[in-house]
Formats: structure tokens, sequence, C-alpha cells
């Protein structure tokens, strides 16, 4: 009689349990993949907090911004340059157009600014439903795919009266925006000039040090 | 010889009597819980919102002296979304965050039954738990995802009761403090989402069959 309970009971939670596995999976195994709907615009700040950026006084801007995947300028040079001389300016540094005359000021940093786009190809997986036996189980499949291009743009700020750095120029402080370049950003997005002027503006915003 | 017959029967009553009272004690409970999660210390500064999402399930066995030892399996699932800024030692990151933790404890325990009849409703219980905890944590920022994967070594105590509702049914409710020490951390491209302890405490209540 009690085996036969036993085996009752398992036979139940034989089935009960497979099917409370594939709702946990299904519930609860959050994927976060792409959307349309979300803002994937970020900015990245980081910098070095052995130098004293108190001690800035001036700043050189190179006036050309890079395109680091082929061509020689970016398409969003203008913005990128305008922005940029207005963030720096506003921390109250003296900008110097001259690169010679910037290196033999002291307490000057470069300022230097590149672009670049990414294209990704996602194959997602995920856990889905399966018949096996006639029990549903959590079936994990490789089913689809998307392609996405990412923008980036990389600041890059060094002080070049410091000595180098395994043969390298140290970077103090670098500024880093990434986002979909097909995508307007999500409701809060809008045109690429607006998010490369809002994501500037971020990178020193979260950066307080710098005055 | 009428004597010598009395006191045969009260020998083998007093048997019957110790057999039953041994088969009337509770040998052992097979349960499966529903579990939540709460994160401590490190973890919550990672995902500070508990999880509703998870499950446990467990083999207790009792012995005369009210010792337990058994072992179970669960799996713990957190995961939070946000838009804003994140600061950490030499930067900061602005956007979009998804987080997420998986926890899947495999564990064996040794422990004290308060009692261990089936007379009585309610057998609380204390146990120690050591074992492997499969640790999976997520970050992603914008469209990139840092992940930090493995098995760590992990410890805690557990407090509870199982509920004797009879026909070999018992409901069971605990909860447990668990800490993971750190797996040394998982680099991909060296880069990284973190290296730490967790720990997090878990309230289950479930079924079991007991016998």
């Amino acid at each position: 009689m009690k085996k036969k309970i036993f085996s009752g009971f398992l036979s139940k939670m034989a089935i009960v349990i497979p099917v409370f596995f594939a709702v946990i999976f299904s519930s609860c195994y959050y994927d976060y993949g792409l959307d349309s709907d979300t803002n994937y615009d970020m900015v990245v700040t980081l910098y070095n907090n052995n130098y004293d950026f108190a001690t800035v006084q001036n700043y050189y801007l190179d006036p050309t911004v890079r395109s680091l995947d082929g061509g020689n300028t970016s398409s969003y040079g203008s913005t990128i340059i305008s922005t940029l001389t207005s963030n720096l300016n506003d921390l109250g540094w003296t900008q110097i157009t001259d690169s010679a005359t910037a290196r033999s000021t002291p307490n000057t940093v470069f300022v230097g600014s590149g672009e670049f786009t990414t294209t990704t190809t996602e194959v997602s997986c995920g856990y889905g439903y399966g018949g096996y036996y006639g029990w549903y189980y959590p079936d994990y499949y490789c089913g689809y795919s998307y392609t996405y291009t990412t923008g980036t743009v990389a600041i890059l700020m060094a002080d070049l009266s410091l000595p180098l750095t395994d043969g390298k120029t140290a970077i103090q402080w670098s500024g880093t925006l990434n986002g979909l370049t097909n995508s307007s950003g999500g409701s809060t997005g809008g045109t690429p000039q607006q998010r490369i002027t809002k994501g500037i503006n971020q990178a020193f915003s979260q950066s307080p040090y710098l005055k | 010889m009428k004597k010598l017959k009395l006191l045969s029967v009260i020998f083998l009553f007093s048997l019957l009597f110790i057999s039953k009272e041994g088969f009337s004690q509770i040998k052992y409970s097979f349960a499966f819980e529903y579990s939540t999660a709460f994160n401590l210390g490190d973890a919550s500064n990672f995902i500070d919102k508990p999880s509703w999402g998870g499950f446990s399930t467990s083999f207790k066995a009792i012995t005369n002296k009210k010792i337990t030892y058994g072992g179970e399996i669960g799996w713990n699932i957190f995961n939070t979304d946000f838009t804003g800024t994140t600061t950490f030692e030499n930067g900061a990151v602005t956007g979009y965050q998804g987080r997420y933790y998986n926890y899947v404890p495999i564990l064996v325990n040794v422990g004290y039954a308060f009692q261990n009849s089936r007379k009585s409703k309610i057998t609380p219980y204390i146990q120690a738990n050591v074992g492997a905890f499969y640790i999976d944590q997520q970050l992603q920022v914008g469209v990139a995802t840092l992940e930090n994967t493995g098995w760590n070594f992990g410890f805690g105590p557990e407090l509870g009761l199982i509920y004797n509702a009879g026909n070999n049914l018992g409901i069971t409710f605990n909860a447990k403090y668990n800490y993971a020490l750190s797996n040394g951390g998982t680099n991909y491209g060296e880069k990284t989402v973190g290296d730490g302890t967790y720990s997090f405490f878990n309230v289950n209540i479930g079924i079991a069959y007991i016998q």
C-alpha cells in the first residue's frame, strides 16, 4: 500500500516537476536581448585617479575627428568638435589652437577624438517548450539571429609633458559613446547629431573631477 | 508456567511497542519547494531586488537520535534593468543596464531535529549546509555584455520545520543563509563583471513526501 502511495506520489511529481521547470525557465530566465523600444546609448568614462586634473589650465583640441574604420574624417566631425570645445571651455580651461605652442605651454592637455562603426551578428539561444513522450519539458534551442550595427565615438585626453609609459603616451581621461546606428535610440533618442551631443555632454557631467 | 507465559506475552508486547514506536518516527522526507531569495552584501550592491523565481528540491533523513543528513539542489534567478549612471573606481558608465544572477546551489547537510515523532505535527530542525554554488553573473551595458560564471564553494546555516499533514504528506518551511566564496573571476577578453563573494538569504515553502 505504501509502495503504491509512494509510486503514485513519484509519478505525479514526475509530471509536475518538468512542467514547473518549464514555467520557471520561460518566466524567469530573462534574456536581455535588443529591442526597438530601449535606448541602448551608453557613455563610459575612465580616468587615471593619480593624475591631478586641478592643475590643468589649457587644452589643445585636435580639429580632425578621425574615422577609425577607414576614412580620413568623420561625417559627424563638426558636431563632435563643437560639443567638445563647449565642454572643455566650461571646465575653465583655455584653448590653445597651435599644437607647437601647446606642447611648450605647461599645464596643457591634448584632446583627440575618433569614431567607428561595428556590425555584429548574434545567434539567439533560449529555452522553449518541447515535446517528449507526451511530457512538456524545457528545450534549449538556437532559433534565430539578428544583426546590429553600433557607432562609437572615442575621446582621449593626454598630458604630453609626462614621460611615456611602455613607449606609449598615457591616457589620463577617456570618454566613449556607443549606440545603435540603425535605431532612433528609443523614445529618448533623436538624430545622430543630437545623440552624440547628448553623449559628450554626459561624459563631462559624469566626470566632476575634471574641474 | 503461567508466569512465564505472562512474561513472554509482556515481552512480545513490549517488542511490538518498541517496533511501533520506531515506526512512528519520521525517517526521511523528500521535498519540492518554492524558493525566494534576497541578496546581501556585495551581491545586493549588484541587484538589490528580491528573487521571486526559484525552486529547491531536497532529501532529508532523520536518525533515531534525531540527527539529520541529506542534500539539496536549488535555483534562484535575479534580474533587474534600469537606465542611469553607475560610478566605479576609475570612472563611470551611463546608459541602459541589464543585470542578472543565476544561483544553483548543490549542497549536502547535517543537522538536528528537535523531535522526530509522527505524533507531533511539527518537526523543527536546524542544519548546516555545505557544497558548491554554480553562479552566473551578467551585466549588460548598452549592447555589450560582461559575464562571470563558475563554481563557487559555499556554506551556511538553515532553520526550518516539517509539518506533518498526514497520509505521508508534509509541508516544509525553512530559511537559510548562503555564503559562496569567490571563484577567482572569469575573464572574457580581459573584461570581467566581478570577482567577489556572494551572500544571499532564502525563504522556502514546499510540499514533501515523508516516511
